[in-house]
């Protein structure tokens, strides 16, 4: 039974690339079958912060345009078993695929694989339209600033609108110090507002900018508080059920996030 | 000038016996009906009653006519209405083709009385029910009410030219009365903390308020956001 999951957020710079090469390599750890679909096309960089940008040769419009075979544009990351990457082109713009283009690659890989990880550009045209079309559930992620819960409700409504009811949330670059203090959103409102499932917290971490311009994902770190984060998310997206990670060691936040969870069934 | 005394009021046991004339034109027993309800407005005053209406042998649009008339006017509350009397009568032996006559005569004048009466109290508007949270980006536009059975969220927008009812929290744009100069539109919600709330030609921003049902209507041109309690219903039928 293989999946198409869209991350998307509206809003730029929240991490969604960075959660799409995590959560991928996650679940390629996992023991799945996983390739990332960067639909960033003309602004390509999943295969950056995946490591892989000097293994390229063809791209996904190369595949659209059937300039070659799926196979030869699949990039295979040799450090993770059954993890593949299917890169966007750098020279083109969005609009040189269709919503129907991308939907047919999607399901053409329906077969070989388990996951199918499409990361979303930022905004909601051409691009948007395009990497949504073939997904069968989304992610959106979102920061605890009002401008990216805003945008990621403007998504919401989209998806919906789509005929995408599987939608979930992960709440990125969580500082709970600043939320202690009411300088930052709280979890809760941002769940309030969006009134979707919340699939995960991942708290602000500074590994996770070494990582990216290491080229490696954060989980393969098993030290990193985001890389457990993103391991959990994985593991949810698998259906195990995964308790909330316990951002800070207090009583009160543990009860927090178990209201969230609770709220979230 | 039609004979006053085509419809007579007479006080029942339980309630309120209207005796209608049986030779008049229709027309004229509405105009008459009316004028009689306007003179005894004192006598009524907001009482509740029963009615029941005798005398003529009644067709289905005229039926309707009387009924639609009791919805519209605004004197007396009626708490149930008698099954018009189908008592047979002389009159119904006229011949198809000249019932027919009566009828359409009868029926656009008759249909101009109710229309002339309906349009300063218009009771009847139409709905949009909208299901769940209307999100950022997300905007309804009706000719007539909305109720949103949800949050609406910042960025969201919702217009309707008469009243909107949220079941939910008011956290983005809601203009009542939108596009017209009906002073009675108003806002319900569970906790208003909108962007901007507008009520005809008004716009103001709303403050912070605490989350309880709360109601936003006009009043000598100034917006007026309040807890809804017996008080201000009672401010808003007036």
């Amino acid at each position: 039974m293989s999946e198409v999951i869209v991350l998307t957020s509206g809003k730029g710079g929240v991490g969604k690339t960075t959660s799409t090469a995590n959560i991928g390599t996650a679940l390629s750890m996992l023991g799945k079958k996983v390739v990332l679909v960067d639909a960033d096309i003309g602004l390509r960089n999943l295969d950056v912060v995946m490591g892989l940008e000097n293994r390229i040769v063809y791209d996904l419009v190369d595949v659209v345009e059937a300039r070659c075979r799926l196979k030869q544009a699949l990039i295979k990351d040799k450090r993770y078993e059954g993890l593949y990457l299917l890169p966007a082109a750098q020279t083109r713009e969005k609009d040189a695929v269709t919503p129907q283009q991308m939907k047919k690659l999607c399901e053409s890989m329906k077969g070989d694989f388990d996951y199918i990880v499409v990361d979303c550009p930022a905004g909601i045209e051409q691009g948007f339209k395009n990497a949504i079309a073939g997904a069968d559930k989304a992610i959106v992620v979102t920061t605890p600033e009002v401008s990216a819960v805003r945008d990621a409700d403007r998504i919401i409504g989209l998806l919906l609108a789509n005929q995408i009811k599987d939608i979930h949330l992960v709440i990125n670059r969580v500082r709970m110090n600043m939320v202690k203090k009411g300088d930052m959103m709280a979890m809760d409102d941002v769940v309030e507002i969006l009134a979707i499932n919340l699939i995960g917290v991942v708290p602000d971490d500074e590994s996770i900018v070494i990582t990216t311009n290491k080229g490696e994902p954060a989980v393969s770190v098993n030290s990193s508080a985001a890389g457990k984060a993103f391991n959990n998310i994985a593991r949810r997206i698998d259906g195990q059920d995964v308790p909330f990670m316990d951002l800070e060691n207090t009583d009160k936040l543990m009860d927090k996030l178990k209201k969230i969870f609770g709220f979230a069934q | 000038m039609p004979n006053d005394n085509l419809v007579i009021f007479k006080g029942e046991v339980d309630g309120l016996l209207v005796m209608l004339d049986e030779e008049a034109r229709f027309e004229d027993l509405l105009r008459c009906f009316i004028k009689k309800l306007e003179q005894n407005k004192g006598f009524f005053d907001g009482a509740k009653i029963v009615v029941r209406f005798k005398g003529r042998k009644l067709g289905e649009f005229e039926k309707e006519c009387i009924i639609e008339l009791l919805a519209t006017q605004n004197i007396v509350e009626i708490v149930f209405l008698h099954p018009f009397d189908d008592e047979a009568t002389e009159r119904l032996t006229i011949t198809p083709k000249e019932k027919k006559k009566i009828v359409k005569n009868t029926n656009s004048k008759a249909a101009a009385i109710i229309n002339a009466r309906s349009k300063d109290k218009p009771r009847i508007s139409n709905t949009y029910y909208h299901a769940g949270i209307l999100r950022s980006g997300q905007e309804i536009v009706q000719d007539g009410c909305i109720v949103v059975m949800g949050d609406v969220n910042p960025g969201a927008v919702v217009k309707a030219s008469e009243n909107i009812i949220i079941l939910g929290t008011l956290k983005g744009r809601a203009f009542a009365g939108d596009g017209n100069d009906n002073k009675k539109s108003f806002i319900i919600s569970y906790g208003i903390n909108a962007e901007q709330i507008g009520i005809t030609n008004h716009i103001v921003n709303s403050p912070r308020t605490k989350m309880c049902a709360q109601i936003a209507y006009i009043d000598k041109e100034q917006i007026y956001i309040k807890e809804i309690d017996f008080k201000s219903l009672q401010n808003m039928i007036e």
